[in-house]
């Protein structure tokens, strides 16, 4: 259990809680939801369920590159409505968010205005009841929601991402207030994503990735893989991105390995398929391809795949009865250098 | 130096508060720069160079208030 005295600025704030959340909103820490007031005893709680010191410094957050403590987690964790057996996820989830790779300040800022997605993998997510099946990308789950807001409190909160003038997103879109999801790994017919990257299958962990708004990838119609994953492809079609995230619903994952299909074999058939075609741009259009992508000597015939690789699809399983998987776009540029994001996955302790 | 268009003005003085450099010269164009004609992004490089080259042209300690 944490020691040290916590040493964060104290606020009077009123009893009343419309009183209180006004003055949330006047201070700027408020993501329009109502806040839980971060009081001395929830803060307390939260800082209990780590053995982390709470002045260690997990890590910086732009775009103020304000210094992320483990107390400041843990204030922001009660904020964005989350339990204080959330708090090692909430570390996690910020080690990720400020590793160099992510790349937050590009996400920050950049009027293209992506979310950061959490996925949990591992044990943690029935141990904080973390909903990867039905409604896995819906409303219901206290841990999706909270966790996922978190992200989004962290940014405010610590790094000083404003919209309008800090945070440049021309629309954003409702994943910024919270994107959270567990992978269904009960119902997957292949390795979870953690044991994809190299961790046991009984460690946790969670991976920050850039996400833009979904687009269903339905289909009632196919009975194989082929099909399922052609259609797939299609809903993935356009400009492409650093990574690309395919969740795919158990009853088309049964169907996909069914037919023989590994993680891998997916990933080349969509990646084959789902394609910017050249031949289909306005002239001006055709013109700034070229130039911005150089290195891929693009003719009038070319296509330029979702992502640079194959192996940068991710793919993983969740939700529900039904035929509906999603797509989910990557923000950032593919570039020659390996893109301006990359999705992070850091192991969870205690 | 660093070139910004003027839509990202507030984050540019954020990032010089955050690292510590008040008097970093920043040179700041019209935005947008991506869905303008190609002449008009030739006509706000004309009016920033002669601005530029004086920001690097000034002895450093200068530069922020030249910009």
């Amino acid at each position: 259990m944490a020691t040290a005295v916590p040493q964060a600025e104290r606020f009077e704030i009123p009893d009343d809680l419309w009183a209180a959340q006004a003055f949330f909103e006047e201070k700027g820490w408020s993501d329009g939801l109502p806040i839980i007031p971060p009081t001395e005893e929830r803060v307390a709680q939260m800082l209990a369920a780590t053995k982390r010191d709470p002045q260690q410094v997990i890590g910086a957050v732009p775009p103020r590159w304000a210094q992320a403590t483990v107390e400041k987690i843990a204030i922001n964790g009660v904020m964005a409505g989350c339990k204080p057996e959330y708090m090692p996820v909430l570390i996690a989830a910020v080690e990720a968010l400020t590793d160099p790779k992510l790349n937050l300040y590009a996400l920050q800022a950049t009027t293209g205005g992506p979310a950061v997605m959490l996925i949990i993998n591992g044990p943690i997510r029935k141990a904080i009841n973390v909903n990867g099946g039905s409604n896995a990308l819906g409303e219901g789950w206290r841990a999706n929601a909270t966790l996922g807001r978190f992200v989004q409190l962290v940014k405010r909160n610590i790094g000083g991402s404003y919209p309008g003038t800090t945070c440049k997103a021309t629309l954003g879109w409702p994943g910024k207030y919270s994107i959270c999801i567990g992978e269904n790994e009960e119902a997957s017919p292949w390795e979870p994503l953690h044991v994809e990257r190299g961790f046991k299958k009984d460690e946790s962990t969670v991976t920050a990735i850039s996400a833009d708004a979904s687009v269903r990838a339905s289909d009632l119609d196919s009975s194989k893989a082929v099909g399922i994953l052609t259609n797939f492809a299609h809903r993935m079609e356009g400009p492409s991105g650093p990574e690309a995230i395919m969740v795919i619903c158990p009853e088309h994952a049964r169907i996909i390995a069914g037919d023989g299909f590994s993680k891998k074999d997916v990933q080349k058939f969509v990646w084959e398929r789902a394609a910017y075609r050249m031949k289909d741009l306005p002239d001006e259009t055709f013109a700034q391809r070229v130039k911005r992508r150089s290195d891929l000597k693009l003719t009038r015939e070319s296509v330029i795949p979702v992502t640079d690789k194959p192996e940068d699809i991710l793919v993983i399983v969740a939700g529900g009865d039904g035929s509906q998987s999603q797509y989910i776009h990557v923000w950032g540029q593919s570039t020659p250098e390996g893109g301006s994001t990359r999705s992070v996955t850091k192991v969870i302790r205690d | 130096m660093t070139l910004i268009t003027h839509a990202f003005d507030a984050l540019a003085k954020s990032e010089k508060e955050a690292f510590g450099a008040p008097d970093h010269p920043v040179l700041v164009v019209q935005h947008p720069i991506g869905t303008v004609k190609l002449e008009e992004v030739y006509k706000r490089a004309d009016a920033a160079f002669e601005k530029l080259v004086s920001i690097l042209l000034a002895p450093e300690a200068a530069r922020a208030k030249v910009a």
